[in-house]
């Protein structure tokens, strides 16, 4: 029995093969424009926020480097900001860093040009704390700057400075402004302060 | 009847076409996510930030364990050392907190050479201080003077004013058995044990300098080892100092659970 072949004049198939890649393209786009706005969606816990956490990251950095550079035998900024700090804990008032027990006491300097120009500037959430050691078993944080909670993607940056009795006027009152203790009474060295900056996105 | 059978077939292909479309793309685009977030997480082990803290915070402790030592009559190496063992000992507790061991040790004091470092392999010409706008003691004691040359190759410290020109120009070298100097042209026998660069009023650096602002550079440093003392007032009217009287090379370790890395630093006193 010969085979019979019947070849139809009808173009449907092909006009369906192109629908078909339309809305492929169609879909992908959308998939497209979906992570692209995840992306710069800010507070947005997904895998993009990995970005902005790394920028931050990365501007807090140069942002102590900076403040810790000195030279000629000079003490850093940031070291000069631990030394002259109160014990009081400050907040951000539109204009100041103030003081939570005495509105009239401010913050002023290289530090809160530097956190008012780049942080506050920016709308950048920020923290300032001191850790340092009490004795052999204890450690304790100290609030410098309180904004508030940070967010569940803030970035924390740490500096670590070294303090000697040399660069203290007098250790003892600040041991008592401070509670940042000496820990070595037989030489010069007096502690360790690590300065963490914590940031986050509003 | 048979052209709506065909259709239908059709449909069913495209809609597998484009699902498998769907989910080869997302998996690419979820794999681009990954991988670029996986490099942005990269620099949270220890990074060249630590690595500079760590460097400054021993340079510091160094500098101020040496001067904890030099405070009585002479140099008192059992204060230095508890100095440093008590830094050591307090990092390694606040590294420790971030699961990275840290260890240091320090070789004793050398004679520091006039390089930027203090190392024989250190930036030979370099700038010591920028924009200086009086100085109050510049002095110099040269310990070792066995690799200075003669005049084609001399030691020499410059005064450079903001433009660049050398305004006042000191050349040490050795000639025969003998240091000798020379400034504006005029050439002096010196004892290189003691050099008084600013007291001495034949070397005119006050009247060469006088009221110009004006940075300080030795050239061919690697030719003198020894101290050097150097104070005044800077530009924007804060004062400075510049001493070097030794040097030590201080190492430290750093570990985490991925990397391990050891530094030596060179660390000049005070």
């Amino acid at each position: 029995m010969a085979l019979k072949f019947i070849f139809r004049n009808d173009d449907s198939a092909q006009l369906h093969t192109l629908e078909a890649i339309m809305a492929a393209m169609v879909m992908i786009g959308v998939l497209i424009f979906a992570v692209q706005a995840t992306t710069i969606t800010p507070l947005t816990s997904s895998t993009a926020n990995a970005h902005i956490e790394s920028q931050l990251y990365t501007l807090g950095q140069d942002m102590v480097m900076a403040l810790d550079h000195s030279q000629y035998d000079q003490d850093s900024q940031l070291k000069k900001e631990i030394i002259g700090w109160s014990g009081d804990e400050y907040v951000w008032n539109a204009t100041h860093y103030i003081s939570r027990t005495n509105s009239s006491d401010t913050i002023s300097g290289p530090v809160k040009e530097l956190l008012q120009q780049t942080l506050v500037a920016k709308g950048i959430g920020h923290n300032m704390e001191f850790t340092f050691r009490l004795d052999s078993e204890n450690t304790l944080t100290s609030p410098y700057i309180y904004n508030g909670d940070p967010s569940d993607n803030a970035v924390i940056v740490s500096r670590k400075v070294v303090l000697s009795n040399s660069d203290l006027a007098n250790p003892s009152s600040f041991e008592n402004r401070t509670s940042i203790p000496d820990m070595d009474n037989t030489t010069d060295f007096y502690n360790i302060v690590d300065v963490k900056l914590t940031m986050w996105r509003m | 009847m048979d052209k709506s059978n065909d259709s239908g077939q059709m449909l069913l292909l495209a809609a597998f076409t484009i699902g498998f479309m769907v989910v080869v793309s997302t998996v690419m685009l979820n794999n681009i996510i990954y991988a670029s977030n996986i490099a942005s997480e990269s620099n949270n082990d220890i990074s060249y930030f630590e690595v500079s803290n760590i460097a400054r915070m021993t340079d510091e402790a160094t500098k101020a364990a040496y001067y904890n030592a030099t405070t009585g009559t002479s140099f008192n190496h059992t204060v230095f050392s508890r100095y440093l063992e008590n830094y050591s000992r307090e990092v390694t507790i606040l590294y420790a907190y971030q699961g990275v061991s840290f260890s240091f040790t320090n070789s004793t004091l050398q004679d520091a050479y006039f390089t930027k470092n203090g190392l024989s392999s250190g930036q030979e010409n370099w700038t010591i201080i920028d924009n200086v706008n009086n100085t109050d003691n510049f002095t110099m004691e040269l310990t070792d003077t066995s690799n200075l040359g003669d005049i084609s190759e001399p030691f020499e410290v410059h005064a450079l004013n903001q433009s660049g020109s050398s305004i006042w120009c000191m050349k040490m070298y050795e000639e025969g058995s003998n240091i000798k100097v020379n400034v504006s042209n005029q050439t002096y026998e010196i004892d290189p044990f003691f050099i008084d660069l600013k007291g001495n009023e034949s070397y005119q650096f006050d009247n060469s300098t006088a009221e110009k602002t004006y940075s300080l550079k030795y050239l061919n440093s690697s030719n003198v080892i020894g101290l050097y003392s150097l104070s005044g007032e800077l530009a924007t009217g804060e004062s400075f100092r510049c001493e070097r009287y030794k040097m030590i090379n201080a190492t430290v370790a750093i570990s985490s659970s991925k990397n391990k890395i050891n530094v030596t630093l060179p660390v000049t006193v005070p």
